[in-house]
């Protein structure tokens, strides 16, 4: 091995001097900065409704590591997907985003008693308090959860006998036509209960949620499920996009806006053929959403626009002025300029 | 992890939650014995709550056949499996130690590992409960494997006779029934899995229930219960369980006249192999010491009556008289130490415990106390080289509200008719 010439090692001293000088001063030189999403504006509608869309493919994709869920059971150590390809797009009034993983397997069923099904999440922390483990007390979760069976009953409902033709109950008890009928489905339980998850009909494949702790996730009420889903499976990639209105006045709902700082996000996966279910999954750490500054309109250079006109109006109104005002001052002496000898 | 009590291990033991007793606990004890696998439990249930699309294969309430039977299938032999992996894994060898007649000790100590300790053996810990989740095709034959013998079956050219086959005290040619609902366990594994708390435990009355609003269908209770009482509906997709009738539990079946009234599986039953109570239990946990009351007499002060599978360590509600004749390891197996001691009772039964064998399915009505009118020897014989007599005595059961609901003798009543009329109706 050769010795480095002595201008380089020079160099390498003058780094470590100043490092330290640096360190000694005060000033980190290394910075553990999370990483950042940065959403890209565009003009006009989104593409929320077509996970495939060319638009998409005009966003570079931020790949966000996944890891396991090793703080609380049910627990899992490794991640499913080592990671997500996440991109973001922000238009006049509504945000989506699009996650983007590698599965072999398309889970859509939860009808077998074993048989869990596909999911994606995001989060957002609600005010600066909060904790990436479904949040706390102190601060906390605003949850987009995109499920895949959600989705394709969406498409098509699926029942008991899509996977068991032959099961469900021919005889009714009680019996049709009698005044305390319950119908085919009989008594639902769930849905009587107004669980979500048990209704017939979902506005969504997405479920706007909260959270402040473990145990604590909670379903807006109908009229805060405001996240819209698209979804689609292609040759072992599952594409998700979730939108919603950038502001919607709703106080459980994280704030977007572009004027305001980055939102704190974190994403989760969950792949159904492996048993993953709530904590049983593949989770991010923190990262920044950078909400693109709006265009700026015509009208939205008022100041730059008003300063020159004001600048000008000012040295008008100064000429003016000064023109009205009679000589004074160093003028002549009494009598014209030139003592009345001249002509 | 807190610790908490177990009287039926004997000793304290790790559990998620903190201890947090109810005033009473929904009890029950089944007489093995008496059953003949009617099913009229099964769908006395069934025809109450599970009869709808999406339960078909549910049943709150079966029985089967031990030693082949389980619903689901093979469900204590997969856990006991599981629970020997563990064992073998930690290098233990649980084995009981004889207690010193300690009453919150009946069964003596467990030294082996519940559910919940074998699932903290794995660190970081990563489920609470050991357990597994059966597939669709373990529910769909609650009844297979009926009457099915394991061993002991009839020669060749033996014209289904088995000589020997069925000599006491063991026969070699055995099967018993076992009646199984959610035993509403005092440290509920299905519970303490729930990510969602979503299941809770009656503080009036000790019932476990799973709140159909807050259940988001993980099935981790399915997983978790080492009884596999926790039950998936894909018409819902959310877990549902026994609800011990809670109805009629608290008075508001219009038959019950308001107060507390048995469950349809325990009302139901022709064989009278059923009593349900809702046991006193003091604020500590430990029974109430209240020989009155028919369960607590049979499982606390007789202790004819034992947990199903103590050793997975939920403290189950339930209580089971063994079957006479079947072989002691299997049955020291399924239900601890106690069953030699509970076999001899009740092949001898004090005169007590034969008026308390009585009560059951006497009453709709949940009895609370029991009296006893005692009556005249009826009979005496030789059990086991030991004298014992039979007294034609009287025991009378009381509701909630101190009113009789029930009054028996030992000795049936028998009216011969006159002459004039053997067969008329």
């Amino acid at each position: 091995m050769t010795r480095p010439s002595l201008p380089l090692r020079l160099v390498g001293l003058g780094a470590v001097a100043l490092a330290a000088f640096l360190s000694l001063a005060g000033v980190p030189i290394t910075s553990a900065q999370g990483q950042t999403l940065f959403a890209a504006r565009v003009d006009g509608a989104l593409p929320v409704d077509a996970p495939f869309d060319p638009a998409w493919q005009e966003v570079r994709p931020t790949e966000v590591a996944l890891s396991g869920q090793p703080v609380v059971p049910p627990m899992r150590m490794e991640p499913a997907f080592p990671s997500i390809r996440v991109r973001a797009l922000v238009s006049e009034d509504r945000i989506a985003v699009l996650l983007e993983w590698d599965d072999p397997t398309r889970d859509e069923s939860v009808l077998a008693v074993d048989a869990f099904a596909d999911a994606a999440a995001m989060q957002i922390a609600l005010g600066d308090g909060t904790s990436i483990c479904m949040g706390q007390q102190a601060g906390g979760l605003n949850i987009w959860h995109w499920k895949a069976d959600w989705a394709a009953d969406l498409a098509a409902y699926r029942d008991l006998e899509d996977v068991h033709p032959g099961m469900p109950l021919d005889v009714h008890f009680p019996a049709d036509g009698t005044a305390d009928a319950f119908g085919p489905d009989g008594f639902l339980a769930g849905q009587a209960a107004g669980n979500p998850r048990s209704a017939a009909v979902r506005p969504s494949s997405v479920e706007d949620l909260n959270a402040i702790g473990f145990g604590t996730l909670t379903p807006q009420v109908p009229e805060g499920q405001n996240v819209h889903g698209a979804s689609e499976f292609r040759e072992g990639v599952w594409r998700v996009v979730m939108s919603r209105p950038l502001s919607d006045g709703d106080p459980n709902d994280a704030i977007l806006d572009p004027r305001g700082s980055a939102a704190v996000v974190a994403f989760a996966v969950w792949d159904g053929s492996r048993g993953d279910r709530d904590g049983q999954k593949s989770v991010s750490s923190w990262l920044a959403l950078a909400l693109p500054q709006p265009a700026i309109g015509f009208l939205d250079m008022w100041p730059f626009m008003l300063l020159p006109l004001l600048a000008l109006g000012l040295s008008g109104l100064v000429i003016w002025v000064g023109a009205r005002q009679p000589a004074v001052g160093l003028g002549w002496p009494n009598g014209r300029p030139d003592g009345g000898r001249g002509a | 992890m807190p610790e908490v009590r177990n009287w039926q291990l004997g000793r304290t033991m790790a559990y998620p939650y903190p201890e947090h007793h109810p005033d009473h606990q929904f009890a029950f004890v089944f007489n093995i014995n008496r059953c003949i696998a009617c099913q009229t439990c099964s769908l006395a249930c069934k025809s109450t709550w599970t009869f709808s699309k999406g339960q078909e294969a549910m049943w709150w309430n079966n029985v089967e056949t031990k030693p082949y039977g389980g619903y689901p299938a093979h469900w204590d032999v997969r856990l006991l499996e599981m629970l020997d992996e563990a064992h073998r894994s930690a290098r233990i060898t649980p084995s009981w130690a004889a207690g010193a007649g300690d009453p919150e000790a009946p069964y003596g100590t467990y030294d082996g590992m519940t559910v919940f300790e074998a699932a903290a053996l794995e660190q970081p810990q990563q489920q609470q409960a050991l357990g597994y989740l059966p597939a669709d095709e373990d529910w769909r034959a609650p009844n297979v494997f009926e009457d099915v013998t394991p061993e002991g079956r009839p020669a060749k050219d033996a014209l289904g006779l088995q000589a020997e086959g069925a000599v006491l005290p063991e026969h070699t040619a055995w099967f018993f029934y076992l009646q199984r609902l959610c035993n509403h366990c005092t440290y509920p594994a299905c519970l303490a899995a729930c990510p969602r708390k979503a299941i809770y435990k009656r503080p009036e009355d000790g019932v476990v229930l799973i709140d159909q609003e807050r259940c988001r269908g993980y099935r981790k209770c399915v997983e978790a219960c080492p009884y596999k009482k926790s039950m998936y509906r894909p018409t819902t997709r959310v877990s549902e369980k026994c609800v011990a009738c809670y109805p009629r539990l608290e008075g508001l079946d219009p038959a019950s006249d308001g107060v507390p009234m048995e469950t349809r599986c325990m009302a139901a039953c022709p064989g009278r192999i059923r009593l349900q109570g809702l046991v006193p239990i003091d604020a500590d946990g430990s029974w109430a010491d209240d020989l009155q009351n028919p369960v607590t007499f049979l499982v606390r002060h007789e202790q004819v009556a034992l947990p199903l599978y103590p050793q997975f360590g939920t403290e189950p509600n339930g209580f089971y008289i063994p079957p006479r004749w079947a072989p002691r390891p299997y049955l020291r197996q399924m239900f601890g130490p106690g069953v030699d001691a509970a076999i001899d009772r009740y092949r001898a039964p004090s005169r007590e415990l034969l008026a308390v064998l009585q009560l059951f399915r006497a009453s709709q009505r949940v009895i609370f106390r029991f009296e006893i009118e005692e009556g005249p020897k009826i009979f005496e014989t030789e059990i086991d080289g030991k004298p014992w007599a039979m007294y034609d005595d009287t025991v009378i059961g009381f509701d909630k509200l101190g009113r009789e609901v029930a009054r028996l003798s030992v000795e049936e009543p028998v009216h011969q008719r006159p002459a004039p009329h053997p067969n008329s109706i």
